[in-house]
């Protein structure tokens, strides 16, 4: 056994994960933590910069800049295909960027003798990108953004709802109304003006963590970041966005067609904000509700009413509320209010009656495994490098990943009511339901 | 259950491995004016390590790791793989019969067994089957594939024991029972009325029913249709059942933190009297030959926003002599995201989120396809493109660099396939699918290592004739048409998103619109 010492259900000591955390000079964070188990080492950077820091009438520029930092360099000025190209070759694994609300990141798995590379690479787009960028990149990485729109929006049955019902949860000017994918109007409207400003605003150091996981010598790692992050200068982190979440004051109810096939329900509340005090109880419940099949929702719906063809809750975890979602497709030959009424009646339940011990611990140990499954991958969106960087973000303190078992343990069947009381309330609620175009349910 | 977050590179899921190759770096982008200032816009001194990539350090040696190969009393084999370092483990169960065992007249039968097992046993309803594994912390799937079963659990190492129990209830005892039955009926074909509305799997269905052919048990979507879902009946899955889930038919892979020596006698209890039986005669999965000239096949989506291209072929089995010269080829063609479909529809043109190509290697050979979905008022310029590169592809073959980076990519990514209990499971799972033995791995190092640049030429004139290619195109028509008809492939056959052919009357009724 390496970094990870675990044992999970009858644990009497708490899961490790060995870190070590510095910061270099320009303010930007590292964090390393070994992993033997393969001849591989993830690099994971996190710029704290996402969906929430994007000037008004340009939504989606957050994600569209992330497509642009594959475009180059001023030390490899090709496109896309040569930095991807590049780490594909020496055998990348896990290579990608993702864009969220409140922060973008950048990873790539490689064999242990090219953690180099990945360096080289990282620190040449976080230094010299602009030098190599142009109007050109710019438009065809607008395009494929576009394409990309398309395909999960338009193109993806429910694609609109999923972006109207944060629309809804979190009106204007909030700036996580919309979507992070943005609109084709403002992507449409994104200058190379705009792309410098915002690199040089949110793209410093500062404003970034970096994790190296894997197969590594420490002491060659840091001589290493040393060498290709410490010339960076320092620049000002940038101020968080000023952003004040309204609750959802009374039920706001909307219906919308598609084109799908059948009709589904989503109940949306704005959960509290990502890894919080208080978010452990609000996973406790999302898990009773809807983990497997267990799930209570699962249970009625499917199981014993036969009123839906599938039941989920998602909740993007953010730092001023989470947009939480419970989503149910409705069965053919079933109408979306008698779901609702289901769905109604389950809530109440919990927010007024404790659940079990018996429940309880399912969710808890549940909600434990799936922290193991994600510290099992080490990089990726999920991974172990990833969550490391999320509570660096949200905890302030890398090493937070190791009280995150007794934090759900913690949860009392008391906790669980209270929460699902305040969060889930009727009048908290955002109720969409969408139904297929060209007929008037999901009845045939 | 965070959200995915938007992702700036695209991987499709047909594809396994991920790797990389293609045309040279586009060194044709003039440096900015400003390139050769000694210190860049952010400030950073310009530096010559900065100038040229670094070097790889010490070769990195990776040993794919190679199961150890137990046998029950009743000649079940069982692939042990130890990894000690989490308290997880995943057993799975690989049956060699999918798909390709759907009687003929019932596909879906294999799919619709495979979403039956955990709905009850003669011990356990359905309930108690979830409780029993969600009360260990256990995820329980199964699924059936083209021509393979597959049953996993995932579960902390702890619970062991009773998770056996209930897995091995409910993949070697399903009821079957009416109630249940009908309960995941109506899913089912909820399920399809969505897959059906999905511009992506419209095309994988119309492609495979093309390539195919009618009739063909991979000419039909895994689920199976509505018709063959409404028919099913409980005997007839457990006929299947009864005929291909046998331990002569099957193979147990374990991986994760066990003990062979106490996980034995553990799998003996659970699975040492289920009885071996000689297995039914299998269908043949040769394809059944198309006739006419080719069409270009559309399915009309009114008013869609982008079009999905699926362009394929009958594409590879495990024993194909070109196994590996081909998949090389695929790769420079669309197999990472440096790739030369990628790098043209994507990277050069903008048409596409990401364009690919992959074979689907089965025991018999799979499909092949390139696919790119695509900004649909470029849909003819997109198809011409996709298979401009198919064809310089198979009149030029690839450079040196190109087969290096594909060759060097494959490998050397190699050990993230093991990077969990669940993917190391899924790639041992796989190799028993296939008929592979469980030192696969080293040899599959070897013979890639072997491919030349004539090879892949050779596989890649074989192999992608676009005279034949078959080709669907899942887009708005009325806008499309005469444009398509234009670039001289055949004419508009034009089918629904099932694969049905639709009438000729109709056809030009909505063409004319």
């Amino acid at each position: 056994m390496t970094a990870l010492l675990a044992s999970l259900l009858l644990a009497a000591a708490p899961p490790l994960v060995q870190l070590e955390t510095y910061t270099l000079p320009n303010g930007l964070t590292v964090i390393l933590t070994q992993d033997r188990r393969l001849p591989t080492v993830g690099v994971n950077l996190w710029y704290h910069v996402g969906g929430a820091n994007e000037m008004p009438g340009r939504s989606g520029f957050a994600h569209l800049f992330e497509h642009l930092m594959f475009q180059g360099s001023k030390h490899r000025p090709g496109n896309e295909q040569d930095f991807a190209g590049l780490l594909e070759a020496a055998g990348s694994s896990d290579l990608n960027a993702s864009t969220w609300n409140d922060r973008t990141n950048y990873f790539e798995t490689l064999p242990a003798n090219r953690l180099e590379l990945a360096l080289w690479l990282e620190s040449e787009r976080m230094a010299f990108l602009l030098d190599g960028l142009d109007k050109t990149k710019l438009d065809t990485q607008r395009d494929v953004v576009r394409n990309e729109r398309r395909q999960s929006v338009e193109n993806t049955p429910y694609g609109k709802a999923e972006i109207r019902l944060v629309e809804l949860l979190f009106p204007k000017p909030h700036p996580y109304f919309g979507a992070v994918i943005g609109s084709h109007e403002d992507l449409q409207a994104a200058t190379l003006e705009d792309v410098k400003s915002f690199f040089r605003t949110f793209y410093a150091p500062a404003n970034a963590t970096l994790v190296i996981a894997g197969d590594f010598d420490p002491a060659k790692a840091r001589a290493l970041v040393e060498k290709y992050f410490g010339p960076i200068p320092r620049a000002p982190k940038p101020p968080a966005p000023a952003v004040r979440t309204l609750p959802v004051a009374r039920q706001i109810r909307e219906t919308l067609t598609d084109d799908v096939q059948l009709s589904r329900l989503f109940v949306g509340v704005i959960a509290p904000p990502a890894w919080s005090d208080e978010g452990f109880a609000y996973d406790v419940v999302q898990e009773i509700l809807a983990g497997g099949k267990t799930g209570r929702l699962y249970r009625a719906l499917v199981f014993d009413r036969e009123l839906a063809q599938d039941v989920d809750i998602a909740t993007d975890k953010s730092t001023f509320g989470s947009a939480s979602e419970i989503r149910v497709t409705v069965k053919p030959g079933h109408l979306p209010a008698e779901v609702e009424a289901v769905v109604d009646a389950e809530l109440d339940r919990l927010a007024s009656t404790p659940p079990s011990d018996a429940e309880l611990r399912r969710a808890q140990r549940n909600l434990e495994a799936r922290l193991y499954r994600g510290l099992e991958r080490l990089n990726g969106n999920g991974s172990r490098a990833d969550l490391l960087n999320a509570m660096q973000m949200w905890r302030g303190d890398p090493g937070f990943v190791n009280q995150l078992v007794a934090r759900y343990r913690a949860v009392t069947p008391a906790q669980v009511r209270e929460t699902a009381r305040r969060v889930l309330a009727r009048d908290a609620r955002v109720v969409l339901i969408v139904n297929p175009a060209a007929r008037t349910a999901s009845a045939q | 259950m965070e959200r995915l977050a938007r992702l700036a590179l695209l991987a499709p899921a047909i594809l396994v491995a991920c790797a990389t190759s293609s045309t040279p770096a586009p060194a044709t982008a003039p440096a900015p004016a400003h390139a050769t200032a000694p210190v860049s816009e952010t400030g950073t001194p310009d530096a010559p390590f900065r100038q040229t990539l670094p070097e790889p350090g010490q070769p990195v040696t990776f040993q794919a790791p190679v199961p150890a190969v137990r046998t029950l009393k009743n000649g079940l084999t069982v692939w042990i793989v130890e990894q000690h370092e989490l308290p997880l483990a995943t057993v799975e169960l690989v049956v060699r019969a999918g798909e390709d065992t759907d009687p003929a007249g019932k596909p879906g039968t294999a799919s619709f067994v495979a979403d039956m097992l955990d709905e009850g046993t003669s011990l356990r309803d359905a309930t108690a089957i979830a409780a029993a594994f969600e009360d260990q912390a256990a995820l329980f799937r199964a699924k059936a594939d083209k021509d393979s079963l597959i049953a996993a659990v995932s579960f902390p190492s702890a619970s062991l024991a009773p998770v056996l129990d209930v897995f091995s209830d409910s993949v070697l005892r399903p009821a079957f029972k009416k109630p249940d039955l009908e309960r995941v009926r109506a899913l089912r074909l909820g399920d399809i009325a969505q897959l059906e509305a999905d511009p992506a799997q419209i095309g994988r269905t119309v492609l495979n029913r093309t390539v195919f052919g009618e009739g063909h048990p991979w000419a039909f979507p895994t689920t199976g249709t509505v018709a063959s879902t409404k028919a099913a009946r409980g005997k007839q899955l457990a006929a299947w059942h009864r005929s291909w889930v046998r331990p002569n038919n099957a193979v147990l892979v374990v991986v994760g933190d066990v003990n062979p020596s106490t996980l034995l006698p553990e799998l003996e209890r659970r699975f040492g009297g289920w009885k071996p039986a000689a297995l039914p005669k299998r269908r043949s999965l040769a394809p059944v030959a198309r006739k006419g000239p080719r069409v270009v096949t559309v399915v009309d989506r009114p008013g869609a926003a982008q079009s999905q291209l699926w362009v394929g072929e009958l594409g590879l089995g495990a024993g194909s002599a070109d196994l590996y010269s081909a998949q090389v080829a695929s790769q420079v063609l669309g197999g990472g995201f440096k790739s030369r479909l990628n790098a043209n529809l994507r990277s050069g043109k903008g048409y596409t989120y990401g364009a690919f190509s992959a074979f689907d290697v089965r025991r018999e050979p799979g499909l092949f396809a390139a696919i790119a979905p695509v900004v649909a008022d470029k849909t003819p310029e997109a198809l011409r493109e996709l298979l401009g590169e198919i064809e310089r592809l198979r009149e030029g073959g690839i450079d040196a660099a190109e087969l290096a980076d594909a060759k060097s990519g494959l490998i050397q990514s190699l050990p993230a396939e093991f990077g969990s209990t669940t993917s190391t499971a899924l790639a041992f799972g796989k190799l028993v699918a296939l008929g592979r033995p469980p030192d696969y791995f080293a040899s599959y190092v070897q013979k890639l290592e072997a491919v030349s640049r004539e090879d892949v030429a050779r596989a890649a004139r074989a192999r992608f004739d676009t005279r034949t290619l078959a080709i669907v195109v899942v887009g708005p028509l009325a806008e499309l048409r005469p444009r398509l008809e234009a670039l001289g492939l055949g004419g508009i056959a034009l089918r629904d998103a099932t694969g049905e052919a639709i009438k000729a009357a109709r056809a030009v009724k909505s063409g004319s619109n």
